[in-house]
């Protein structure tokens, strides 16, 4: 059993000890994930829409942590409560007031008026991101974290397993979705962050005229197409589950038989990912996973532009470290992989005619290499 | 339906003085574009990855789902999304170096404020809040669309609240029924409340249980939602009645001019409150105007907009949306 106080106590603890090192005395937090993590606080979980029609935010100091705009049987019991104003003036007022005496304050995103006001409200504070603290305290996960994280794939994974069946001939792509979402729910989880991805692999790179230069033909927007016999339908989902992202993606051919060329596709990705795993442990840069899979595609990148081969996932959603992007092998060799970080690893193989496999695998570094985090895909 | 949206925000953006919008927001940078991506939750980042230029025929977005570009959007138009932060602020900075006038925003940060350096920066929130309205009659066909799918995933929904039911089949009766309308991500993680808390999905109803329920989805890049308050095995036809009085009460004074202090005094003379807004928008999203019971703001209502009005009586709560017009307001669904 996880006991919620002490994980939220231990975030908040690391979150402090994030914010010592980066100099923040105060921190103004608006991502939801962050807000989670900081408070154990469950705000009403939306699209940006929603967000900015019940807006929220959490201030952390060395002593105090208040969260703004949420309602009170959403916030544990020790952490201070209040409103938020919706007019931006106001709202700078009382976070600046919160704020109080901090001289350097890191802050989340905040709509243009009330970041400007805010601004105005803190004279003399320097105002900067609020990532260096975030983002160091998020990206190295405690034990308890990571067993919410396997227990929300190993639910998810279920749940698309719970959906296969029905990926047949004449089925909307839009319909696959929709019964992930239920299956999900009868699962236990309720919180979609990422929307269902189910939608058929371009075959031909004419399939996909509008894919960039120098990535894989590629598409990944759920529609309304019925399935043909043999597509091969690309999974990716992210459901939350107690706040923690579950981001499990597999391949599956419409019908539920592999062809010899799906076969062989995914035999090639097995190959890459493995190539990948066998450098993942301690001190290994991300830049050498990079290089791993470049050299075991044996060609160009082995995922779409302008995504990626890796990513962290946490609580609330999709984070740091990237690898693959445009931020490049130099930014890459930066970054090392340190015990508690989880990536997924999400190659695509694609060849003409053939089409594509895409799957993702969730790891968490160890003291010595990894621990999959996710099932083999099926 | 996009291209419409976007010769209101050029009108507006005309109006402003704006030369450029930047747009970091999911749903502004959707509803000025009309470029769809993969729905992600929150509030996203704060780089810019739409740029609206006054007078350029089409909005310029930095993606990284291409085939969600409006089909007449120009192939040079749209640019794969950079993750260096840097490269991506240069990169929106070099298409509003040659447009005069003020750049609005919808966020500020110092490394947005260094990339634009030298330009007048100004909120756009006040120029999308004026584009929302008139909307076309085919845009608020596409919300009466998503609103009836919304209201048939809400019915579904209130199906799963029995005696001893349990509550997770409230969310997986609602998916299933938003899938069969071509729905497959839901506005917000939907709510499912009784004695003013959240009901989690491994809970069960009992018997004299009120349980309010507001589910929302996307259909067709729209935004419907339905809320209801149903009974486990109790009658909430009083309370039912009060509500709709008060509903009423609420729809008499949206017409064009009207102000949202009057829906304010309105809800109050008729004994209405509000869990979290009394009054919203409806679009791309939830939209202008936002109106609470204890927000001090007074903004005129515009013909052409449309409103989910939620008015809460008796612990009552249900929503229904009206097309705001010149003289009054028409219903845009039936009395949920």
């Amino acid at each position: 059993m996880i006991d919620p106080d002490a994980l939220r106590a231990g975030r908040r603890a690391r979150l402090r000890a994030a914010m010592r090192e980066a100099g923040h005395e105060a921190l103004v937090l608006t991502a939801a994930g962050s807000i989670r993590y900081a408070t154990g606080a469950v705000p009403l979980h939306g699209d940006s829409s929603v967000e900015a029609a019940w807006p929220f935010a959490a201030i952390i100091t060395a002593e105090r942590t208040i969260l703004l705009g949420v309602e009170r049987d959403r916030v544990p019991a020790d952490v201070e409560t209040g409103a938020l104003p919706r007019d931006p003036v106001r709202a700078a007022a009382v976070l600046a007031d919160c704020v109080a005496s901090a001289r350097r304050v890191g802050v989340e995103r905040l709509p243009f008026a009330t970041a400007a006001a805010l601004e105005r409200a803190l004279p003399g504070a320097t105002v900067e991101p609020a990532e260096r603290s975030v983002m160091a305290a998020r990206v190295v996960k405690m034990a308890d974290e990571i067993r919410l994280l396997r227990d929300a794939i190993r639910r998810t994974e279920a749940a698309v397993a719970d959906v296969l069946p029905a990926v047949v001939p004449g089925v909307r792509e839009i319909d696959l979705a929709g019964r992930f979402l239920a299956a999900s729910a009868r699962r236990g989880m309720a919180v979609c962050h990422v929307e269902p991805i189910w939608c058929a692999i371009p075959r031909h790179a004419a399939d996909a005229p509008w894919t960039f230069r120098g990535g894989p033909p590629y598409r990944e927007l759920t529609g309304e197409r019925p399935l043909a016999p043999g597509d091969q339908v690309m999974i990716d989902t992210g459901m939350l589950h107690a706040g923690y992202l579950a981001d499990v993606g597999w391949t599956w051919p419409c019908g539920g038989v592999p062809s010899a060329h799906d076969r062989t596709l995914r035999a090639r990705w097995d190959e890459i990912v493995g190539t990948v795993l066998a450098e993942c442990r301690p001190g290994v840069t991300a830049a050498t996973l990079h290089r791993a899979a470049l050299r075991a595609h044996g060609g160009g990148a082995p995922w779409p532009t302008p995504l990626y081969l890796a990513h962290g996932v946490g609580l609330g959603g999709v984070e740091p470290p990237f690898i693959g992007t445009d931020l490049g092998l130099a930014a890459e060799e930066r970054v090392l992989l340190a015990e508690g970080m989880v990536l997924v690893l999400e190659p695509y193989v694609w060849e003409e005619g053939r089409g594509g496999y895409r799957a993702e695998l969730t790891i968490a570094i160890t003291p010595t290499g990894y621990d999959r985090l996710s099932a083999p895909p099926p | 339906m996009s291209d419409a949206r976007y010769g209101r925000v050029q009108a507006a953006m005309a109006r402003h003085g704006v030369g450029a919008l930047c747009l970091a927001t999911p749903h502004l940078a959707a509803f000025a574009s009309g470029a769809r991506r993969v729905r992600v939750a929150g509030s996203g980042g704060t780089l810019p990855w739409v740029v609206v230029r006054a007078g350029a025929p089409s909005a310029a977005i930095f993606t990284t789902d291409p085939d969600g570009a409006p089909s007449g959007m120009p192939r040079a138009a749209v640019r794969p999304l950079a993750w260096d932060r840097d490269r991506q602020l240069a990169a929106v900075a070099d298409l509003v170096r040659e447009v005069p006038g003020a750049v609005a925003c919808d966020v500020l940060t110092p490394a947005l404020r260094d990339a634009l350096a030298g330009r007048a920066l100004v909120d756009a929130a006040p120029v999308l809040a004026e584009a929302v309205a008139p909307r076309s009659d085919a845009e608020v066909a596409a919300v009466v669309v998503a609103l009836a799918a919304a209201r048939a995933a809400l019915r579904a929904a209130a199906t799963a609240v029995v005696p001893d039911g349990v509550a997770a089949d409230v969310w997986a009766r609602c998916a299933d029924t938003m899938a069969e309308h071509g729905a497959g991500f839901p506005l917000h993680e939907g709510r499912v409340r009784r004695a003013g808390r959240d009901v989690l999905p491994d809970e069960r109803f009992v018997r004299g249980d009120v349980v309010q329920l507001e589910f929302g989805l996307w259909l067709r890049e729209h935004a419907g939602i339905a809320a209801g308050t149903v009974g486990c095995d109790v009658d909430l036809s009083a309370s039912r009645r009060r509500w709709d009085e008060a509903l009423c009460a609420l729809a008499s004074t949206c017409r064009d001019g009207a102000s949202t202090r009057a829906l304010r005094e309105a809800a109050a003379r008729a004994g209405a409150d509000a869990s979290g807004l009394l009054v919203h928008g409806l679009g791309v999203g939830i939209e202008p105007p936002l109106v609470d019971l204890d927000d001090g703001a007074d903004v005129s209502l515009r013909a052409g907009t449309i409103l989910v009005l939620a008015p809460v009586v008796a612990g009552f709560r249900a929503t229904r949306a009206l097309l705001v017009t010149e003289r009054a307001h028409r219903w845009l669904e039936p009395a949920p």
